[in-house]
């Protein structure tokens, strides 16, 4: 079995990381706001050159979410109850343990990276696989969100400009980068694994995640009046506050803290 | 030199009660509002009359719509005519009361734990609360400013503040319309939800 999926993202995380470091200076400045109440001072922005690009993916997406996102999960929530959603959760999150565990070294957090792999140990073994977080019923064991987009967030790389994928949704240049980063550490691609096997696997986990990202993204779409701008802004503080999470009792102070 | 020490020592810990005292205050106020909304879910079921009015009075109590509209509109605020802020302000009101009865509406079998709290300035603090369920935890930071009594001005879902959420959203409207197209569209979005 050859192995498709090695080479040609590490190539591609390469292209994207230059042309990241070459757009943080001038992406800085754009994201500069004209003069605002002192109050506003501190809180996240993000750039957003590709706006009428990204407002386009927004459009294809609501459409796409709410004419085959939203039956499709129906159907889904009826035939899978939420027990059986949560095991599937559960054993998703546990395979992906070693994205985790890598980013929690990257941002030099023994402590973090210990707790992934205790974690890891007691759910595969009694947790039956991962399918129970057993984890998780002591408070210090809890589950974490370790990603590379934020590991290079702790490191003081802005998030370029705010990009919409299609389908996948909302995210940034910087997390585009990490997202590829941390499927290339999905355990199925450096074993003989099948290709088809490491899309099946991610596309059950993925699609079980469809309910509760389309509560979240109708939730923001009923509250606003302008949804794109609030999603917008719900992404850029969503992630500043990951990343200020992941910064808290850090041991060593890594790079510069980052604005956003 | 001990008395000297001890005179010094005990000031600091009166100034440390004084300013622990102020702030317990902030979140006794925030978790009284929180237990009355609990107490209506509890005790009405969807559906009853009066029920709404219940929970609207019961979140009211803790909130200051005018400090909260103030906020969110920022700079533009000096824009707007005094009969102008006003209508904003009840029409951004109604707004957040539909949109949060819902979710408050949608609630089971979480539960809401109050962590720690932290002094922002003089007159304004932070509580840190969480709501539980069976399968996550959600972090809710509400800030609250002292006037008579302490009130939220702004509350932070997952790091998301509300304030800086609809403050974008009506800088960009505003870029193109006037107040009373704003106040309007804000009308309507109350109405429609």
């Amino acid at each position: 079995m050859m192995r498709p999926v090695s080479r040609s993202p590490l190539l591609l995380v390469l292209v994207l990381l230059l042309g990241l470091s070459a757009l943080n200076g001038c992406a800085a400045k754009k994201a500069a706001q004209p003069a605002e109440a002192p109050e506003d001072a501190g809180y996240p922005q993000i750039a957003d050159p590709l706006e009428p690009w990204n407002r386009f993916w927004f459009g294809f997406n609501d459409v796409f979410y709410m004419g085959i996102g939203k039956p499709f999960s129906k159907g889904y929530t009826t035939v899978m109850p939420k027990y059986a959603r949560e095991r599937i959760e559960n054993a998703y999150s546990n395979l992906l343990f070693p994205a985790r565990f890598l980013n929690a070294i990257l941002q030099l957090r023994p402590d973090k990276a210990s707790r992934e792999l205790g974690r890891f140990i007691i759910n595969s073994t009694f947790g039956l696989g991962g399918l129970y977080d057993l984890a998780a019923t002591k408070p210090d064991m809890k589950p974490q969100r370790l990603d590379f987009g934020q590991t290079l967030g702790v490191w003081g790389m802005g998030h370029g400009f705010y990009l919409i994928l299609p389908i996948v949704g909302p995210t940034s240049l910087r997390d585009t980068v990490g997202m590829v980063v941390d499927a290339t550490a999905q355990p199925t691609t450096y074993f003989d694994a099948p290709y088809l096997l490491t899309v099946g696997i991610s596309a059950v986990g993925r699609i079980n995640r469809l309910p509760e990202m389309l509560d979240i993204y109708e939730e923001i779409k009923r509250a606003s009046l302008e949804p794109y701008v609030a999603s917008r802004d719900a992404y850029a503080q969503l992630r500043a506050r990951m990343i200020k999470e992941a910064l808290k009792d850090a041991w060593v102070k890594t790079g510069s803290q980052p604005q956003q | 030199m001990a008395r000297c020490l001890s005179v010094l020592f005990s000031l600091l810990l009166l100034a440390g009660s004084s300013q622990a005292a102020l702030a317990g205050q902030a979140k006794d106020a925030l978790q009284a509002s929180v237990d009355n909304v609990l107490n209506v879910l509890s005790t009405t079921k969807p559906g009853d009359p009066g029920r709404k009015d219940k929970l609207y009075a019961a979140v009211g109590r803790v909130f200051d719509p005018e400090e909260l509209a103030r906020r969110t509109l920022a700079s533009h605020w000096e824009q707007f005519s005094p009969d102008e802020r006003k209508r904003f302000t009840i029409a951004f009101q109604t707004l957040l009361e539909r949109t949060y009865l819902r979710r408050i509406e949608a609630y089971t079998d979480e539960k809401v734990i109050f962590l720690e709290e932290s002094t922002l300035s003089d007159d304004r603090c932070e509580v840190s609360t969480k709501i539980v369920t069976s399968s996550k935890e959600v972090p809710i930071v509400y800030r609250l400013i002292r006037k008579n009594d302490w009130k939220v001005y702004d509350v932070m879902i997952e790091g998301v503040s509300l304030v800086q959420n609809y403050r974008n959203q009506f800088n960009q409207i505003l870029v193109k319309e006037s107040p009373a197209q704003l106040i309007t569209k804000v009308e309507s979005m109350g109405a429609a939800s």
